[in-house]
C-alpha cells in the first residue's frame, strides 16, 4: 500500500492510498507470451505487471498511451504501473473523465520525450 | 474536514485492508466504536457486491473510493465500472435463509443513506452515516 | 475424539458422542469464506451429527459471505435432522446475525458447555 499526502486547501486533510494486492498473478496457466502491446486487457493487465516486476522501462510507452484507454481498469493498471517504474504521476487520475485527463497525459508525453533512449 | 481516497481494485483479498482503513478513518473521526464498525461493514458489503455482481469475480477492475466527514456527516461514495446492474433494484430480502442480498439488508439498516446512482460506465454508490 | 482439520480457518474439531463441535479462527470475508465453507461442510459430511457446535470464540468478524457458510451449514444438518448451535459470538458477529434474523434460527449459547446441555 502506497501513500501520498495530495495538497491539501485550508482546514482540509486529504489521504490518498492505492490499494493493491502484491504478487498478482502475472504467470498464466496455458498463456503464450503476453505484451502490454495486447488489445486484450485480460492479456494487457498481466503483461502491465510483468513489466512492473521486471523494471521494464520498454513499456512507459505503451502504458502512457493507454492513460486514454477507454476501459477504467486499464487506466487504473497503466498508471499504477508508470508510477512504480518511474516514481511520477503528473496530476493524472484514472477515474477523470477524458477531457481531464488531457492535460495530465500531455505531461506524460513531454515528460517520455525528454527522456534519453535506448 | 477529512477526506479519504483509496483507487483500488476488485480483489476479495483487499476487503480487509480497506475495511480498516475505512475503520480508521471513522474512529479518527470521532465516532463510537459500534459505528465504526458498522460503517467498516457497510463498506465491506458494498465492495463485496462490486466485486461478485458489478464485476463478475474479475479481480483486477478497478473501484474508487472516497469518504469525507464535513460538519458531523460522513459520506463515503463507491464508483465502479461494472455492468451498471442497481443492486437496490432486486427484491428485498425476506427469507434468512434463502442466499443473497444481506449485504444491502446491512447498508439500509446500518447507514443513514443509500443511494445508487447509474453512471453511463458503471455505478456510484454514495452511502452517508451522521455523527450522534 | 479430535478431529483432523485442513484450514488455518479451522484450528480445531472434534466429536463428543453424538455432537460435532467445530473451532473457527479469524476474520472471515468474502475473500476466505470459500475456504471456510469447504472446511465446514467437508467435518459435517465425513462427521454426521445431530448436534453441531460452531464456535466463534476467535472470530472477531466476519460478513454475509461467512454469514451464508453458517446458513449453508445449517441447511445440511437440519436435512439430517439435526441443531446447529453458535457459541462465543463477539459483539460484531452477533450483531450481523440479528440483522440477519438468523439470531432466533440457530441456537446461540454462551459457549461450548451450554450448547452440549440444551436439550
Amino acid at each position: 500500500m502506497r501513500h501520498s499526502r495530495d495538497s491539501a486547501a485550508i482546514g482540509m486533510r486529504t489521504a490518498s492510498f492505492i490499494i493493491t494486492a502484491v504478487g498478482m498473478a502475472a504467470m498464466g496457466c496455458g498463456h503464450g507470451p503476453r505484451h502490454v502491446t495486447d488489445p486484450d486487457p485480460s492479456d494487457k493487465i498481466p503483461a502491465i505487471h510483468e513489466a512492473v516486476q521486471l523494471n521494464d522501462r520498454t513499456a512507459i510507452p505503451q502504458l502512457i498511451i493507454d492513460l486514454d484507454s477507454d476501459d477504467a481498469a486499464v487506466r487504473l493498471h497503466s498508471i499504477k504501473a508508470l508510477r512504480a517504474l518511474t516514481g511520477q504521476s503528473f496530476g493524472y487520475n484514472f477515474y477523470d473523465d477524458q477531457e481531464r485527463r488531457k492535460a495530465a497525459i500531455e505531461k506524460w508525453r513531454k515528460w517520455y520525450s525528454r527522456q534519453p533512449k535506448p | 474536514m477529512n477526506v479519504l481516497r483509496l483507487e483500488t481494485t476488485s480483489d476479495p483479498a483487499l476487503l480487509a485492508p480497506i475495511r480498516r482503513a475505512i475503520e480508521a478513518f471513522c474512529e479518527s473521526s470521532g465516532f463510537s466504536e459500534c459505528a465504526v464498525c458498522e460503517t467498516g461493514l457497510c463498506v465491506n458489503e458494498a465492495l463485496a457486491n462490486i466485486m461478485r455482481h458489478a464485476y463478475a469475480g474479475a479481480k483486477n477492475r478497478p473501484v474508487l473510493l472516497e469518504a469525507n466527514f464535513v460538519e458531523g456527516l460522513l459520506q463515503i461514495t463507491l464508483r465502479d465500472w461494472g455492468n451498471g446492474k442497481d443492486p437496490s433494484a432486486a427484491p428485498p430480502k425476506i427469507d434468512p435463509l434463502t442466499p443473497g442480498g444481506l449485504g444491502l439488508v446491512c447498508l439500509r439498516s446500518m447507514m443513514d443513506e443509500m443511494t445508487y446512482t447509474p453512471q453511463p460506465d458503471g455505478m456510484v454508490l454514495t452511502m452517508k452515516r451522521r455523527k450522534k | 475424539m479430535d478431529v483432523k482439520t485442513a484450514s488455518d480457518l479451522v484450528p480445531w474439531a472434534r466429536t463428543e458422542g453424538q455432537a460435532l463441535i467445530v473451532g473457527v479462527k479469524g476474520e472471515i470475508d468474502l475473500h476466505n469464506s470459500p475456504e471456510l465453507r469447504t472446511e465446514v461442510l467437508d467435518l459435517i459430511v465425513k462427521h454426521p451429527s445431530l448436534r453441531v457446535v460452531m464456535d466463534l470464540t476467535l472470530v472477531p468478524y466476519m460478513d454475509s459471505s461467512a454469514c451464508a457458510v453458517l446458513v449453508e451449514a445449517l441447511r445440511r444438518v437440519r436435512a439430517g435432522g439435526g441443531r446447529v448451535f453458535l457459541v462465543g459470538l463477539q459483539p460484531r458477529v452477533k450483531s450481523l446475525l440479528e440483522i440477519a434474523r438468523l439470531g432466533s434460527i440457530f441456537v446461540i449459547a454462551a459457549d461450548e458447555a451450554a450448547a452440549l446441555a440444551v436439550k
